[in-house]
């Protein structure tokens, strides 16, 4: 692909123009970061300000928003199309009947069961590594469907029957809402960080060369293999995470809901109407996805015309999803975890190029170019797109 | 990777954001911690809400309006316009001296048990529902039911075999001594499957090997562990076709297994695609039971059209029909002239799901009619656990049955057979054992001679 070549070229000059600082962040993602975390804290109270049918929403909200961003970490960075990401929501909400089976505490089994999932998740990798694009989606589905089929045929799980949770659960429906809520939140919270900070760390830069070009990033000398396992480990764990949330705010673990291909579906939703191959794109789509739902849901078929033709056109017309559009149009980045190149000079940011799935289209310099003609200020790495 | 790995170069001034970030990320996770702290002494939180002096009883209704288990709910729109014209919810239901205006909510499940889940607990909790009916299968009713006995608010669900139902809330149906405060349903269980099954095959001479087709859900698992019993204690031989997945596409080693054991009557209770499928292969495979009696399928004239000439003479079961011998408790309607009704309006020939969906409104209105307050949820509860009445599908008695909160109709043996009027095939009553009251239409014919 040109993404990789384009951006080398870009990378040359920067780099050997003497005069350069490199930093990961302007001085608005500091003003994005606080406005980030007020809200984290405004969610973390809201069940002392609003009714419990707003952070029940929420907390479904908050499970696609947690297996959007696995998947998106999968496919928009590791290069893995992931269909099977239902496995590890079902291995995560069956680990928390198990633990409660045998007298653990729900919201102390949530994070056991992620344990569990990222578990479950190494060699199910083993399994599925040499595979890619078509032949890892259809191996992971199947990979899902053995895990659906040993759970469900467990006697003591329900078999196919499902399990009901209620004999475990010894809170009144307030604060077992709220506690569910909290939980939910916390999760969220973490599996944002944990992507961040895999975007940031070590791994980040070969993600970002293998989500452009996975051979070209090989034969760049990347540790591709090391790092998509890591994201595949990681990505097993949130999912775990999410399915033990489902387990718990809905009290009835069914394999074959919570082993659904249907949740695959709903992870690919959000995140290709949100913008793949961003942080915050997955956020964006599960909130989408579910105004679509709370305004549409009652419409019968046409509420899944509507989806499917808004997949399409987004799929079609804008290929990095809304996020993208919104990150272009104003750029933004409420996650910056690309770098920008400073001419010494005036510290002023002269261009931008904003990488991307479409890339070697070249911005044009933001306004202001008067002041810094020398072409310094760039963006890189792997933000935006 | 930093920077200085890639330009060989520190950064001078390193990433203010990542420690904003890492300090926001921190300070989330504090809050997110306090908030668990505060909950100890949780009376503050807000809850749900709930308006408790309103003058209207909300009535939340759940069903499969669409996907694959649309077929169950292709009467309820008729029968929800059916039930508003009454005058009971028309002009509201009379409790502890006050008029309450009536407002029924209806929520789709989609056939999905995470949206039937989720739904549930909207009309709950931003709703206000007094309470929930719920119908079709267990896909809907199971996760609807919990999310029901979870945040204490009166339920009533039907068309789910009573054990799957009790078996999903976390009861035993062999031992069913567990209450559920909240819960209740009403419909038939595998005993009525055999009252109503065994006749047919006993009138139909065989050799008495009986081929099982039971999948792994909460129906299937049902029958297995429940009605393979009952089969043995009827005089008959068992051959399970073996716990298969729903969705299976390819049949062949269960047909070879029922043709190797000469299975001359045939049971199931799979999806309705999953029965025509087999449906098919086992005719293609040449086998063919004498007497076929099958369960959740076909109990819809949709699901016979693809089957066309194949689904002559099986026989199924029928909680209600135009020759049921009930009326209305709301306004005296019969069965005959609802169905009818139907018919009429829809142009579509009548489903039995009509006269269940009905009998939901007429018990809702049984149990707010004997409390004092529509709002107080364990008195319209417990309300529920004692409604005993007869109406669109028959008496019902929820304080009598099997296990608490489970109140029995008695289904009768039909065949469909072609059809001389409007539509190509039609169900027929032909074995009435278990519920003599309701007159034979037909004669009881093997399914392959």
């Amino acid at each position: 692909m040109s993404t990789t070549g384009s951006r080398a070229a870009a990378l040359v000059p920067a780099f050997t123009a003497p005069d350069v600082r490199v930093t990961r962040s302007r001085r608005s993602t500091v003003w994005v970061a606080a406005v980030a975390v007020v809200l984290v804290a405004v969610l973390a109270y809201l069940p002392y300000l609003v009714y419990s049918g707003t952070t029940s929403l929420l907390v479904n909200v908050f499970i696609l928003m947690i297996m959007a961003s696995m998947w998106n970490l999968l496919a928009g960075y590791a290069g893995l199309v992931s269909v099977g990401q239902q496995g590890f929501v079902g291995i995560g909400a069956y680990a928390v009947v198990v633990f409660a089976q045998h007298g653990v505490d729900v919201f102390v089994a949530l994070p056991l069961a992620m344990l569990v999932s990222g578990i479950v998740g190494i060699p199910v990798w083993w399994l599925l590594r040499r595979l890619r694009t078509a032949y890892f989606a259809i191996a992971s589905w199947v990979v899902a469907s053995v895990l659906a089929a040993i759970v469900t045929s467990i006697s003591s799980l329900g078999s196919g029957t499902g399990i009901s949770l209620l004999p475990y659960l010894n809170f009144s429906a307030t604060l077992l809402g709220a506690i569910t809520y909290w939980a939910a939140l916390t999760v969220l919270v973490a599996a944002l960080a944990a992507g961040y900070l895999l975007l940031r760390g070590r791994g980040g830069l070969v993600l970002t060369a293998v989500r452009d070009d996975e051979i070209a990033a090989r034969s760049a000398g990347g540790r591709v293999g090391r790092v998509q396992r890591l994201v595949f480990v990681v990505a097993a764990i949130g999912c775990g995470g999410a399915g033990a949330l489902l387990a718990i705010s809905q009290i009835f673990v069914q394999g074959s809901n919570v082993f659904n291909v249907s949740w695959s579906a709903e992870m690919i939703f959000a995140t290709i109407i949100g913008g793949i191959g961003s942080i915050e794109g997955p956020i964006i789509g599960a909130i989408i996805y579910y105004v679509i739902y709370e305004t549409l849901g009652n419409y019968g078929t046409w509420y899944f015309i509507v989806l499917g033709v808004i997949a399409m056109a987004v799929a079609i017309w804008a290929r990095r999803g809304l996020w993208g559009l919104v990150a272009d149009r104003f750029n933004i980045r409420i996650f910056p975890v690309g770098y920008y190149l400073w001419p010494r000079a005036d510290m002023v940011p002269a261009a931008s190029v904003p990488p991307g799935p479409v890339p070697g289209t070249p911005v044009p310099p933001p306004a202001a170019p008067a002041a810094s003609p020398s072409p310094a200020g760039e963006e890189l790495g792997a933000d935006g797109g | 990777m930093g920077a200085d790995e890639v330009g060989g170069q520190p950064p001078q001034q390193h990433t203010i954001a990542r420690r904003t970030v890492l300090r926001g990320l921190g300070a989330g996770a504090l809050a997110t911690g306090m908030g668990g702290i505060l909950a100890a002494c949780g009376s503050s939180l807000k809850g749900s809400g709930g308006s408790s002096s309103s003058g209207t009883i909300n009535i939340g209704f759940v069903t499969p309006l669409t996907g694959p288990l649309a077929g169950f709910a292709s009467g309820d729109q008729f029968v929800l316009s059916q039930i508003r014209a009454t005058s009971a919810y028309k002009n509201g239901f009379k409790v502890g001296g006050k008029t309450y205006k009536v407002n029924i909510i209806v929520k789709d499940s989609q056939s999905s048990p995470n949206t039937a889940a989720q739904v549930a607990g909207q009309l709950i909790l931003n709703n206000h529902v007094d309470m929930v009916l719920t119908t079709s299968t267990p896909e809907t009713t199971n996760p609807v039911a919990a999310e029901c006995e979870k945040q204490g608010t009166p339920c009533v669900s039907t068309v789910v075999p009573w054990e799957s139902w009790y078996a999903g809330l976390g009861g035993n149906p062999v031992k069913p001594t567990t209450t559920f405060e909240y819960c209740t349903t009403f419909f038939f269980g595998l005993k009525e499957f055999q009252e109503c099954f065994v006749p047919m095959w006993n009138r139909v001479p065989n050799n008495h090997e009986v081929a099982c087709m039971y999948p792994n859900d909460a129906d299937g698992n049902a029958f297995r562990f429940g009605f393979e019993p009952l089969i043995k204690a009827s005089g008959y031989k068992v051959v399970d076709g073996g716990a298969y997945p729903d969705g299976q596409t390819d049949y062949s080693t269960m047909i070879s297994l029922f043709k190797s054991k000469q299975c001359e009557v045939y049971s199931n209770c799979p999806l309705p695609p999953d029965f025509i499928t087999f449906w098919r292969q086992a005719s293609q495979q040449g086998f063919k039971p004498k007497i076929a009696t099958v369960a959740k399928v076909l109990l819809f004239p949709a699901d016979t059209v693809a089957l066309g000439a194949l689904v002559n003479n099986i026989a199924t079961d029928s909680w209600w029909g135009p020759y049921m011998p009930y009326s209305s408790s709301l306004d005296g309607v019969t069965a005959k002239a609802l169905a009818d009704a139907y018919q009429a309006k829809t142009g579509n020939q009548w489903v039995q799901s009509i006269g269940s969906s009905y009998a939901l409104f007429e018990v809702a209105k049984e149990a707010f009619g004997a409390v004092s307050d529509p709002h107080d949820k364990k008195e319209v509860a417990g309300a529920l656990h004692h409604v005993n009445y007869s109406g669109m599908n028959g008496p019902i008695n929820f304080a009598a049955g099997p296990a608490p909160g489970v109140g029995i109709v008695k289904p009768v043996g039909v065949q469909w057979k072609r059809s001389t009027g409007k539509y190509p095939f039609e169900m027929v009553v032909v074995d009435n054992s278990l519920n003599p009251g309701v007159p034979l239409g037909g004669k009881l014919e093997p399914t392959n001679a």
